[in-house]
């Protein structure tokens, strides 16, 4: 009967989460909640150039920043996290063993590293001048048309196709403003950051080192099909009897669909960092309110139409 | 004796030979995963390949042609992926389940084997393919993978008296790793649609390593184990997608194990083991609760030499299955827990997996 009762109660035990025994039953305490932060050092002078690409990496991106404050600069930052750091800190926001409570009374939880708390201002502060530089740099990949030397049904094409690169540029303000808002404001509010705002910091560094990265390999990819001399010579070459929504539909083809193909990439770059970074976002009770690619996508199609 | 002497000698050789190792494939026996990952002293050639050689010395002849097993990991998360939206190439669903498994860790694990056990000699051919998730918990993407395995070996009984016997054995295996680089879902998808496509395997490492074991077995039924595991020096290794070669260390762990096995009325068997894993692993932080992660142990109830009903605790994570035995078809299904952290706990993933094989 007790070896009976033994399985029994085993079965009972292997609820559909799995969960070790010995910690489930209070026998032994899980190991504490711990996230290696990842700073550095760096002298930097006022004019200084790509100091967080430096950090970031070695990239021939052409985004930068620059200090022009070196006052709010003291030199120390937020490396970008290597996968297996990323990873252990996944595996810590999501461990099994520790409740939801738990969590969030970790995250909730001041930093008392006076160096940490340095570099998190220093990082978000060098992002945020960096601001412009950023959208400029992301939209800076799409190539620009010259209307003025256009035929009549070019203009009306090329035209299609720089409100939709207006109409990145303002989803990148949103999108950025929409990343860096909600940190400014609990940094500018709180000389105590906890450690829900550093892994917000963190998961930014390794946003935008994310960005550069994939932005990089897929923007080479899609202009390869997009440069502006395949796109003029694909339109005049077009049927001239085609009308306005045919053009439109053969654009997409060599040229919409290329250029979605850039955002969709940068997107996606984005959208990893953001699966935690919103899974996070509770414990400021609100919403960073970031779209999904497909809604991304249908509204810049939509929008355009 | 002399016999005995020489393959020890032959074993021996080789590790010298080629002392090149690191975590190698080791597709461990169902019995041994079913029941909490114990159970190493226990009867059984099946788990003289890859938990203790010493077993190899338990049946004269023994063929398995073929083992067929898949496993799903993360069985209790991919359950709740709704499925009927593959059909509608309508993926997000299964993105957010799948952007949940943190760490590098299998989903699909199709694997197949077939073994011959003559008068103590062991020769194994073990594969697997499936797909790992990408890591990091991060990202959605899936890794296929493709491991192949060979093990040689022999295992000798000694009769000391009539009531102890002295089993030692020793097994090589070699094994090789191909991995792709990530992929997401609707590629994966679209490899099995009209479209078609490939996945590009590339070799990433070659490993050899060696096993040694001991058991102790008395009349009573009480048996004792020690195996040395996965003796080498760590092997290079290219990464799929930089191609930088990354140097692994070898997963040595010494294991001791002892269990307990008798059949009453000639329709019931019982057995019980409880094992102790990675010593080595222990003495480096000998707490309490490391003591109990190290810990294993399980029980398997046989009825009419058909049935087995199996449970057990590996570290404090359960795991339960069943066998059906029909003459030479043996049919398992086993639910088991692993952890893939660094810290027990944080990242246990739970796998289910169902075995049909043929045993001669």
């Amino acid at each position: 009967m007790k070896v009976l009762a033994f399985i029994l109660s085993l079965f009972l035990l292997v609820s559909c989460s799995p969960e070790n025994l010995w910690q489930k039953a209070g026998v032994v305490e899980p190991k504490t909640m711990t996230i290696s932060p990842k700073t550095g050092g760096a002298e930097e002078k006022e004019g200084k150039v790509d100091v967080v690409r430096s950090f970031i990496g070695d990239r021939n991106s052409s985004i930068a920043f620059s200090i022009d404050k070196p006052e709010a600069f003291n030199g120390s930052i937020l490396y970008p996290q290597s996968k297996e750091e990323a990873e252990a800190m996944a595996q810590t926001l999501n461990a099994k063993c520790f409740s939801q409570e738990k969590i969030k009374e970790f995250l909730s939880t001041s930093i008392e590293d006076k160096e940490l708390v340095k570099a998190m201002n220093n990082t978000v502060f060098l992002l945020d001048s960096g601001r412009t530089t950023i959208i400029h740099g992301i939209v800076g990949f799409l190539p620009v048309f010259d209307v003025d030397s256009a035929d009549e049904k070019t203009e009306e094409i090329i035209k299609y196709y720089n409100s939709l690169r207006d109409n990145i540029s303002q989803y990148c303000d949103d999108f950025i403003s929409g990343l860096f808002d909600p940190l400014l404001s609990i940094l500018s509010t709180s000389s105590n950051p906890t450690w829900g705002e550093y892994i917000k910091c963190q998961l930014m560094i390794n946003l935008f080192s994310g960005v550069l990265e994939g932005m990089e390999k897929t923007v080479n990819e899609a202009l390869s099909l997009l440069s502006s001399e395949e796109l003029n010579d694909y339109v005049f070459n077009l049927d001239k009897t085609a009308d306005k929504k045919e053009l439109e539909e053969n654009l997409e083809k060599v040229g919409v669909v290329a250029l979605l193909n850039i955002v969709d990439g940068v997107v996606s770059s984005v959208l990893s960092p953001i699966a935690v970074y919103n899974s996070i976002s509770y414990s400021y009770g609100k919403d960073i309110g970031l779209m999904s690619v497909s809604d991304i996508m249908s509204q810049l199609m939509g929008e355009n139409k | 004796m002399k016999r005995f002497l020489t393959f020890l000698l032959i074993f021996i050789l080789s590790f010298s030979l080629f002392a090149v190792s690191f975590t190698s494939y080791r597709p461990l026996d169902r019995e041994y995963r079913a029941m909490g990952s114990s159970g190493m002293s226990l009867k059984g050639v099946g788990k003289g390949f890859y938990t203790n050689p010493a077993a190899l010395s338990n049946d004269k002849f023994n063929l398995v042609l073929p083992s067929l097993e898949l496993g799903v990991g993360s069985f209790s998360d991919i359950i709740t992926i709704p499925f009927s939206s593959i059909k509608g190439d309508d993926f997000d669903s299964i993105n957010a389940v799948l952007s949940k498994l943190t760490g590098t860790i299998p989903i699909l694990d199709l694997k197949a084997s077939s073994s011959l056990v003559l008068f103590g000699f062991g020769v194994s051919f073990d594969a697997s393919a499936g797909l790992y998730t990408s890591g990091e918990g991060l990202s959605v993407g899936l890794i296929p993978f493709m491991k192949v395995a060979g093990s040689l070996g022999y295992g000798h009984g000694f009769d000391i008296n009539d009531n102890l016997r002295i089993e030692l054995g020793g097994v090589a295996h070699t094994s090789a790793f191909f991995y792709s680089i990530p992929i997401g879902i609707e590629e994966l998808v679209g490899l099995f649609s009209s479209s078609g496509g490939s996945i590009g395997l590339k070799f990433t490492n070659f490993t050899f390593s060696m096993d040694l074991g001991t058991t102790l077995r008395l009349q009573n039924g009480l048996s004792f184990a020690l195996a040395l595991s996965d003796m080498g020096t760590g092997t290079d290794s290219i990464d799929i997608i930089t191609g930088d070669t990354e140097k692994f260390e070898s997963d040595f762990t010494i294991n001791i194990g002892s269990g307990w096995e008798r059949v009453f009325w000639k329709w019931f068997g019982v057995k019980a083991s409880l094992d102790f894993c990675d010593v080595v692993g222990f003495a480096r932080d000998a707490t309490f609760a490391n003591f109990l992660y190290h810990t294993n142990m399980g029980l398997k109830l046989n009825f009419t030499k058909g049935l087995g009903l199996m449970c057990g605790l590996k570290g404090g994570y359960p795991s339960l299955g069943a066998d059906l035995k029909l003459w030479v078809i043996d049919l398992s299904v086993l639910y088991t827990m692993d952890e893939y952290s660094e810290y027990v706990g944080y990242n246990p993933r739970d796998t289910l997996s169902v075995l049909l094989r043929l045993e001669f």
